[in-house]
C-alpha cells in the first residue's frame, strides 16, 4: 500500500523567527504545489524554522533540555509562551502536530489532531510512525550535514534508510513475533531441549522395557505356579498314600483333617462378622455412642439446622413486608441480613439432617449392650482361632508319630511337600506384588504392573510436550534463518541496485568531474577517496536519495535547505531536472544566488506549478520593499512580512536593496 | 481431596494385601483402623506431606457408606471438643459444622475430609506406638486391635 504524506503549511507564533503563516497549497485546496521557493535572507530564522519542521514532525523536543528550549524564544518580545503548528495530509486525510513552548516553565508540549480527534503529545499514526523520528525526518528535511553524514563511515544513515524505506525491518520484526510464540510455549514446559527431550525418551524406554521384563515375569511365575501347584498336589498324594501305609494313623489324620477345615471354615466367618462389627464405630468405642447422642440432643436444643435456612432470611431482608405482614423497613431489613448468617445454608442443613438421622439410627443409649455384642463377637473369633489351632497341632503330632515309626519314606515325601509348599507360597507372593493395586506415588523400580503402566502413560505425556517444544524450536530456528537469510538478500539486492542507480545519477550529475559510489554498507562509500568537495558530497547525497526515494512505497515530501548553493551551475540544472519526478512535493529554503540554474530549471521543469514565497523581518529598513505591493499578495504580522508570488521573489535582494 | 492413607501405613499393613485381594477386608478399614485411634485420643498429625500419602477414595466406600455419616458426626464432635467449643455455644458449633460439612457425600468439605485425613495420620501413629510389631495376619490384628481400642477409652 502505498503512503503518501504531504505537508499542507505551518505557522509560527512568538519564537525567534518572525511570526508567519505558510500555506504550500494554492488557495481553498489541500493538494499542495509541486514546487516551493522559501526566500528568507540571512538572519530571518531560516535555520530556526527547518529545527523547528524537523522538531514537530519527529517528537524530538521532548527531549529537549531547557537551554535548548530557551534558544527558541523571542528576544525582542520576551513572549511567555510560543508555538510551531505543522498541518500534513496523510494519505488525504489531515494531520496536525503542535509544539507549543512555554519559555516561563523552560517546557514543551505536543498536540496531535488526526481522524477528527485531539490528543495531547506526539502520536504519529502508525502507518507513519517509523518515518516520523529524529534520523529519519532529517533524510526528508534535507541540509548539507545530512549530505556529509551520509559518507560518514562512523554513522549508519545510509544503511538506516534503506532498511526503513524498504522495511527491511519487517524481518527482524517477524523473527520477533516467532521467537516470542516459541517462549510463550516453552514458559509452560519444563524441558525446552534437546538433552532433556533424550532423557524423558531414555526414562519412557526404560520404563517400558521394565513392564516388558515384569509382564515377562508374570507369566514366568504363573507357570511356575501352575506347576508347583501340580507338583504340591502330586507331593500331597504321594505323602498321604505312604502315610496311609499306617491304616490307622492314616484314618485318624484323614478325619482330623476335616475338622482342621471345619475349623479354619470357622475361624473366616467369625473373622468376617468381627470386621463387620468393628465398622460400626459406636459399637467399637462405646464412649462415641454417647458422645453422638449427646451432639445430636445438643443440634437439636440449638435447633441447628433449623426448619428456616439461611437463604429464608436473605430472602425475606428483601421483601417489602415480613411474614408477620409489617412493612420491612431498611433498619429491619439489614437486621434479618445479618441474623441471616447465624443460620445454615440449605446445602448444609440437609448434611446435617442426615448425620442426625444416622446417630438416632445407629446409636442407642443402651451401650453395654452394644459393646457387649462386639466383645462376644471377637471371644467367639478368639475361640475359634484356637480351636483350629488345635486341630494344626493334632495334624502335626499325628504326622510326628508316624515319622517316629522310622520310616524314611514318609519323611522324604513330607520334605519334599514342605519345600514345594515354601515355593509356592514365595510364588505367589512375587505374584501379588506384581499384580498388587497402584499407589499414587510410585516409584520407577516398581513391580506392580499397574504402577508401571500409570508411570508409562506420564513418562509419554512429558516426551509429547518436550517433542512439541523442541520440534516447534526447530521450526522456529528454521524460519529465523530463512527470515536472516532473505534480509541478507534483500539487502544484498537492494545495495547493488542503490549503488547501481546512485552511480548512474552521479554520472549524469557530475560529468566534469565524476566520482564513483563504490559500496554502501552503514554509509557511502566513495572509490579511493574518504569525501568529496562540497558539490560532490551533496550531488551524491542527492543521488543516493533520489534512488532509494524512486522506488519506495513511500511517498514523502521533500525539503531542502539552500538547495543548490554548493553546485556548479550544470549540477544544478541536472539536480532541478530530477527531483520533481521523485517527489510529489518539494520545497526549498532559498537565497537569491541559487535562483540561476536552479530554480529556472525547476520551474520549467513542473510546467510553472510553483508557489514563490518572500519571508523577511518587518523593520524600518523593509519598509520600501513590500509598502507598495499588491495588499492581496503581502501578508504583516507583527515582526515579519509575507510576500507571494514570482515577481517579487525573483526582484528580491535585500543585500542589495537596503 | 479424598481420603488418604500414609504410605508408610500402607506398608505397616502390608501383610494384609491378600486380604484385601481376598475382599475379607477393603482398603478402607485400613484407613479405618487408623481413624478410631485419633478420634479417641484426639490426636492429629498435621506434618504429613501430600507426597507421603496416598489417596484412597473420595466418597465412603461399599460397607462404610452408612456408617460414613456416624464418621462425620464424630469428626465435628471430636473438632469441637479439641477447640474446647461448649456444645451450647450457637454460633461458635455452626461456624465449625459449616467449615467441615457440604451437602453433597461424603458430607465433608474439602477442610472436613483434610481434618480426618489428620486424625487418621495421628491414629497411625498412636497404633505404631502401642503395637510393636507389624500385623501378620488379620485374625491377630483384629483381636489385639480391639484389645487395644478398649484400653485407650
Amino acid at each position: 500500500m502505498t503512503v503518501k504524506l504531504n505537508i499542507l503549511g505551518w505557522s509560527a507564533s512568538n519564537l525567534r523567527c518572525p511570526d508567519h503563516e505558510i500555506s504550500l497549497c494554492p488557495l481553498n485546496t489541500q493538494i499542495p504545489y509541486k514546487a516551493t521557493f522559501i526566500q528568507m535572507p540571512n538572519g530571518t530564522g531560516k535555520t530556526t524554522t527547518l529545527q523547528l519542521l524537523r522538531a514537530t514532525l519527529s517528537g524530538s523536543a521532548q527531549k529537549w533540555t531547557s537551554e535548548q528550549i530557551a534558544e527558541f524564544r523571542n528576544n525582542i518580545s520576551l513572549a511567555e509562551s510560543g508555538s510551531f503548528v505543522v498541518k500534513l495530509s496523510l494519505n488525504d486525510k489531515l494531520l496536525t502536530f503542535e509544539l507549543k513552548f512555554d519559555f516561563q516553565r523552560e517546557k514543551i508540549e505536543y498536540r496531535t489532531t488526526y481522524n477528527s480527534g485531539i490528543q495531547n503529545g506526539f502520536f504519529p499514526p502508525s502507518i507513519i510512525k517509523k518515518f516520523l523520528n529524529i534520523e529519519f525526518v532529517s533524510l526528508f528535511i534535507f541540509d548539507g550535514e545530512l549530505a556529509r553524514n551520509l559518507l560518514d563511515d562512523k554513522q549508519t544513515r545510509a544503511r538506516d534508510a534503506i532498511d526503513a524505506l524498504f522495511q527491511l525491518s519487517l524481518f527482524d520484526g517477524v523473527s520477533s513475533q516467532f521467537q516470542i510464540n516459541w517462549e510463550n510455549h516453552s514458559a509452560t514446559t519444563t524441558s525446552t531441549t534437546e538433552q532433556g527431550l533424550n532423557r524423558r525418551r531414555n526414562r519412557l524406554e526404560s520404563l517400558k522395557q521394565r513392564r516388558k521384563e515384569i509382564k515377562a515375569k508374570q507369566q514366568e511365575l504363573n507357570l511356575h505356579r501352575s506347576r508347583l501347584k501340580t507338583n504340591l498336589q502330586q507331593a500331597e498324594e504321594e505323602y498321604k498314600a505312604a502315610f496311609n501305609k499306617d491304616k490307622n494313623l492314616g484314618a485318624k489324620l484323614e478325619s482330623t483333617k476335616k475338622e482342621l477345615d471345619k475349623a479354619v471354615r470357622a475361624v473366616n466367618l467369625e473373622l468376617q462378622q468381627s470386621i463387620e462389627e468393628m465398622r460400626n464405630p459406636q459399637k467399637l468405642v462405646s464412649n462415641f455412642g454417647l458422645e453422638l447422642l449427646k451432639l445430636k440432643d445438643n443440634l437439636d436444643s440449638l435447633k441447628l439446622p433449623t426448619s428456616t435456612s439461611q437463604q429464608f432470611f436473605q430472602e425475606l431482608a428483601c421483601a417489602s413486608e415480613c411474614i408477620c405482614g409489617r412493612p420491612m423497613d431498611k433498619e429491619s431489613s439489614n437486621k434479618v441480613r445479618e441474623r441471616a448468617s447465624q443460620y445454615l445454608a440449605e446445602d448444609e442443613v440437609a448434611a446435617l439432617n442426615i448425620i442426625k438421622s444416622n446417630i438416632a439410627k445407629y446409636c442407642h443409649e443402651n451401650i453395654e449392650d452394644i459393646t457387649l455384642q462386639l466383645q462376644e463377637q471377637i471371644e467367639r473369633l478368639g475361640k475359634s482361632i484356637r480351636l483350629r489351632d488345635t486341630k494344626s497341632t493334632e495334624i502335626s503330632a499325628i504326622e510326628k508319630q508316624r515319622i517316629e515309626q522310622g520310616d524314611s519314606e514318609i519323611e522324604e515325601k513330607q520334605q519334599r511337600k514342605e519345600k514345594l509348599e515354601s515355593k509356592l507360597k514365595a510364588c505367589e507372593e512375587q505374584i501379588r506384588e506384581i499384580e498388587r493395586v497402584a499407589l499414587s506415588n510410585p516409584k520407577d523400580d516398581t513391580k506392580c504392573l499397574k504402577e508401571l503402566d500409570s508411570l508409562i502413560k506420564q513418562a509419554e505425556a512429558d516426551v509429547a510436550e518436550a517433542s512439541n517444544t523442541i520440534n516447534l524450536l526447530k521450526k522456529t530456528k528454521t524460519i529465523q534463518a530463512i527470515l536472516t537469510q532473505a534480509h541478507k538478500q534483500a539487502r544484498e539486492k537492494l545495495r547493488r541496485y542503490m549503488i547501481d542507480g546512485t552511480n548512474q545519477r552521479i554520472s549524469q550529475l557530475l560529468t566534469r568531474n565524476p566520482v564513483v559510489l563504490d559500496d554502501i554498507q552503514n554509509s557511502l562509500r566513495l572509490r579511493n577517496r574518504k569525501r568529496g568537495s562540497e558539490g560532490q558530497t551533496l550531488s551524491v547525497a542527492y543521488a543516493f536519495l533520489a534512488t532509494i526515494f524512486d522506488q519506495s512505497a513511500y511517498k514523502l515530501p521533500f525539503i531542502v535547505d539552500s538547495p543548490a548553493i554548493s553546485l556548479d551551475l550544470n549540477v544544478r540544472r541536472e539536480v532541478a531536472g530530477f527531483i520533481p519526478d521523485l517527489f510529489d512535493q518539494f520545497f526549498a529554503f532559498t537565497i537569491s544566488s541559487e535562483r540561476n540554474g536552479f530554480i529556472d530549471t525547476l520551474h520549467k521543469t513542473v510546467d510553472g506549478e510553483v508557489n514563490y514565497i518572500t519571508l523577511f523581518s518587518k523593520v524600518t529598513q523593509t519598509k520600501h520593499l513590500w509598502q507598495n505591493q499588491d495588499d492581496s499578495l503581502v501578508t504583516e504580522t507583527s515582526n515579519g512580512i509575507l510576500v507571494k508570488g514570482k515577481e517579487f521573489f525573483e526582484q528580491f535582494d535585500l543585500e542589495q536593496e537596503i | 481431596m479424598g481420603f488418604e492413607l500414609r504410605q508408610d501405613a500402607k506398608r505397616w499393613f502390608k501383610a494384609f494385601d491378600r486380604d484385601i485381594k481376598q475382599k475379607t477386608i477393603i482398603l478402607f478399614d485400613l484407613y479405618y483402623f487408623c481413624l478410631i485411634p485419633g478420634f479417641i485420643t484426639k490426636r492429629r498429625n498435621i506434618d504429613i506431606s501430600s507426597n507421603e500419602v496416598d489417596e484412597l477414595f473420595r466418597d465412603f466406600p461399599g460397607a462404610f457408606r452408612s456408617r460414613g455419616e456416624l464418621l462425620v458426626g464424630l469428626l465435628i464432635n471430636t473438632e469441637l471438643s479439641r477447640m474446647g467449643i461448649d456444645l451450647e455455644e450457637r454460633t461458635s458449633v455452626y461456624s465449625t459444622i459449616s467449615e467441615l460439612v457440604v451437602t453433597s457425600p461424603p458430607y465433608l468439605s474439602n477442610e472436613g475430609i483434610k481434618r480426618m485425613n489428620e486424625y487418621a495420620h495421628g491414629g497411625f501413629d498412636v497404633l505404631c506406638e502401642n503395637i510393636d510389631e507389624r500385623p501378620k495376619s488379620i485374625e491377630t490384628f483384629v483381636r489385639k486391635y480391639h484389645r487395644l481400642i478398649q484400653s485407650l477409652q
